[in-house]
């Protein structure tokens, strides 16, 4: 019986002996690689141009966005906004540097930040930027420039628009007519950092008591400002003139960003 | 919010004129008024972000999409995407006039599917983790933990037992 007992001792300690070695000796895979393609997109409304609310046909010549430190991360169990702030990421990929791109360029459809070569395979399925005042360039000193024209029976207006509202964006997987951000062994995915700017000048195709419309500025509180057919107006002078608007476009602010058509949580830093 | 505010004034209002006549119907058509153009706005709001959730019942599950101001979102395109094929929808379909859209996972594919429902130009998505049993999935966990527990003693008093027959 005691033989039976030591055998059985010696059994189990060698057992334990054995997992011990190939739990330390064991080496974690590496995860394959591919590249991710970091993007911003003003959609239609920016490339093709739309009527506001208040039935100005807007035509944009530029417009400059500028995002800093844009992050795609790998989640599982997938990042959802309802939940928070908190972020748990497998894995985080960052495209560093403060970039600025034009939104209604040619190459817009959407327009590429930058690539992160050798990023480990895996869905990226949430991502944050933080719209940062660019450092030189055509959009210096700002976060976003508009440019373009506003007409309206017969009334033209040329508006270059500026704003220094410094934001930060978080959202969780790409919605849209494709999954994005999946990143194969050896293959390329893209994240977008999406703006709805029908949700700042509203959309006139859409009824006038629809929420967006109901929420939006509409582009009336910026020909305001208008002479001789020319307004240029940075959001300071909005704040100072027009201090109602100004607190509008604050709050339109914060759902300005988007991935996709998914919504985004933001806060002014 | 705004909406609430109004019904609890309407309701304030029609409360406080208890009794007297005149007045009353005044107010209580002008009540009626206030709640015929709250419900005709619940009608026409369109919030812009639209939040899922989702009901297990049985091997069915039921999904619901609703804007942030809580109403339904009828109509809308609904694609489910099983998770060894993230990129491709294995079923696609629309929500009914309740913003419900029910379906069937195939169970030989566990893991996190998902659920993205979208009417324009905004949408939403829902991860729903999916073992190959739905009866596993219905039962909460610390039923199934205390189940585990129950028949992890019984085995092991039985083992002891037998063993100390055995030791006599």
């Amino acid at each position: 019986m005691q033989l039976r007992l030591r055998r059985f001792t010696i059994t189990v300690l060698l057992l334990f002996l054995l997992l011990s070695v190939t739990g330390c000796t064991r080496t974690t895979p590496q995860p394959a690689a591919g590249k991710l393609t970091f993007t911003a997109n003003g959609e239609e409304f920016i490339r093709e141009g739309f009527v506001s609310k208040d039935g100005w046909e807007l035509a944009f010549t530029n417009v400059y966005v500028s995002l800093a430190d844009m992050t795609a991360y790998v989640t599982n169990p997938a990042y959802d906004t309802a939940q928070g702030w908190d972020i748990k990421a497998a894995e985080k990929v960052t495209l560093s540097g403060t970039i600025t791109v034009d939104l209604a360029g040619e190459d817009a459809d959407p327009a590429v930040l930058g690539t992160v070569e050798n990023v480990p395979a895996g869905h990226y399925n949430a991502a944050s930027w933080t719209l940062a005042r660019a450092e030189n360039g055509p959009a210096a000193g700002y976060v976003l420039v508009l440019r373009g024209t506003a007409s309206r029976g017969g009334e033209e207006i040329q508006f270059t628009l500026r704003f220094d509202e410094e934001t930060f964006y978080q959202g969780g997987e790409y919605i849209g007519d494709e999954r994005k951000g999946i990143v194969s062994a050896g293959g390329s995915a893209d994240v977008e950092a999406t703006f709805h700017f029908d949700h700042l000048f509203g959309d006139g195709e859409k009824d006038p008591g629809d929420e967006l419309n109901t929420g939006a500025l509409g582009f009336d509180p910026f020909a305001a400002f208008a002479r001789n057919g020319a307004v240029e107006l940075t959001s300071a002078d909005l704040k100072e003139r027009d201090p109602v608007a100004y607190q509008q476009l604050v709050k339109i602010w914060l759902h300005l960003g988007h991935v996709g058509e998914g919504h985004c949580l933001a806060r002014f830093r | 919010m705004s909406v609430r505010g109004i019904a609890w004034r309407a309701s304030a209002n029609s409360s406080y004129l208890n009794g007297v006549t005149p007045v009353k119907k005044k107010r209580s058509a002008l009540t009626a008024v206030l709640i015929l153009f709250i419900f005709f706005c619940a009608l026409g709001a369109h919030a812009h972000s639209i939040e899922l959730t989702y009901r297990r019942d049985g091997k069915d599950i039921e999904i619901t999409a609703r804007y942030d101001t809580g109403t339904p979102v009828g109509g809308a395109v609904t694609d489910v995407f099983a998770p060894d094929d993230p990129a491709v929808p294995r079923l696609q379909g629309e929500t009914d006039s309740n913003g419900v859209y029910v379906f069937t996972p195939d169970r030989s594919r566990p893991g996190q599917w998902m659920v993205r429902v979208r009417q324009d130009g905004h949408g939403g998505m829902v991860y729903i983790p999916v073992g190959r049993w739905a009866l596993f999935e219905t039962i909460p966990p610390m039923h199934a933990l205390a189940a585990l527990a129950t028949a992890f003693f019984l085995v092991a008093s039985l083992w002891l037992n037998r063993l100390s027959s055995k030791l006599k």
